[in-house]
């Protein structure tokens, strides 16, 4: 089995207010796409109710940076109580979504994906040693990148949710972070 | 001959509301069929009239032979509960929709040898475990795996189109 290190756990970020889902999932899946990771839905579930909609998605994308590294970040998001809502944001009618976003960001980097290292207990032994002494300085520098991508995509998500903070709902409410 | 699933884990979606279920079947019926799968419903288990609704569960599965040494297989499966066809109006017209929960899991594989001719004997057994391990794994992987895994996201995408789903962008574009 590959050897996980958690690099970055439990961030979370909550918005209550508007938001467009469908172009904030867009964004989010852009941007793993241009950082070259492979996208990985583990869950994707919504629920309608008379009063709101009720929307939870788990995404795992992963990157293979080398045959022995791998970076996966997952981002889990919980969407409450969502109604739809007409605002006019320039002069132009948008069809928006208002209610509670809770996201939550974790970065696992992955070694010895393929489990090339693990079949006998000398190869355990020798990836091991190799780790400590040899590969340290990859795999700190494997790290650090994947921690500091996985606080961009965070910060992707909360400057997408701040462009809606200061607008106006019909009837003279603001939305509020 | 040697499986590969294309995903670790299958693709889930999950959905509670109102849905059309006869649309939704045929579109990935259609779906499977326009990319030449050989599409066969493995499993249709209704239980009819529980007191909340029907409990239908429906496994279907595509093959198809890629190449004389790579196969296609994949495989969706519904699980609907507490499902009830309901009267409904659209756009002014009156028609039906099944109101209940609905679980769609998507699996992909990919099979090397499915001619088996690598099974004869011992020797063309290693032979073909060779193959598979070192000199095809990644030929594989990049034309073959990554291919039809962007092809299942693709699907997958489509049918949350269909359910009308918020997070219904494409993750493969």
């Amino acid at each position: 089995m590959a050897e996980k290190k958690i690099v970055y756990q439990d961030k979370f970020v909550s918005f209550e207010g508007l938001f467009n889902l469908k172009d904030l999932f867009r964004t989010v899946v852009n941007w793993f796409n241009e950082h070259g990771y492979d996208m990985f839905e583990n869950k994707n579930y919504e629920q309608v109710f008379e009063d709101g909609k009720k929307i939870v998605f788990e995404l795992i994308p992963y990157k293979k940076v080398t045959d022995y590294h791998k970076f996966e970040i997952r981002v889990f998001a919980v969407f409450e109580n969502l109604r739809e809502v007409e605002i006019e944001i320039g002069g132009v009618k948008q069809r928006l979504l208002k209610g509670r976003a809770d996201f939550t960001f974790d970065a696992t980097l992955v070694t010895d994906y393929e489990n090339r290292w693990e079949g006998r207990p000398s190869y355990f032994f020798f990836r091991a040693l190799i780790d400590k002494f040899v590969y340290k300085s990859y795999t700190e520098k494997y790290e650090s990148q994947l921690v500091r991508e996985a606080k961009e995509i965070q910060e992707e998500i909360k400057a997408y949710l701040n462009m809606f903070r200061y607008h106006a709902v019909e009837g003279g409410e603001k939305s509020v972070m | 001959m040697a499986s590969f699933k294309v995903f670790g884990a299958p693709l889930k979606i999950r959905y509670s509301g109102f849905f059309d279920w006869g649309g939704l079947y045929r579109l990935v019926w259609d779906w499977l069929q326009k990319r030449q799968f050989r599409v066969h419903e493995k499993r249709y288990k209704d239980k009819p009239d529980t007191p909340l609704g029907s409990e239908i569960e429906v496994d279907v599965t595509g093959e198809r032979e890629v190449t004389e040494y790579y196969k296609y297989k994949v495989a969706v499966s519904y699980h609907l509960w507490e499902s009830k066809e309901v009267p409904v109006i659209i756009k002014g017209k009156q028609g039906r929709r099944m109101r209940g929960r609905i679980h769609i899991s998507i699996e992909g594989e990919v099979i090397t040898d499915w001619q088996g001719r690598f099974k004869k004997n011992g020797l063309y057994k290693a032979m073909g475990e060779f193959l598979d391990k070192v000199i095809l794994k990644y030929d594989r992987n990049i034309k073959y795996i990554d291919p039809l895994d962007k092809d299942l996201h693709r699907l997958e995408a489509e049918i949350k189109k269909f359910l009308k789903m918020e997070t219904q962008a494409s993750s493969v574009g």
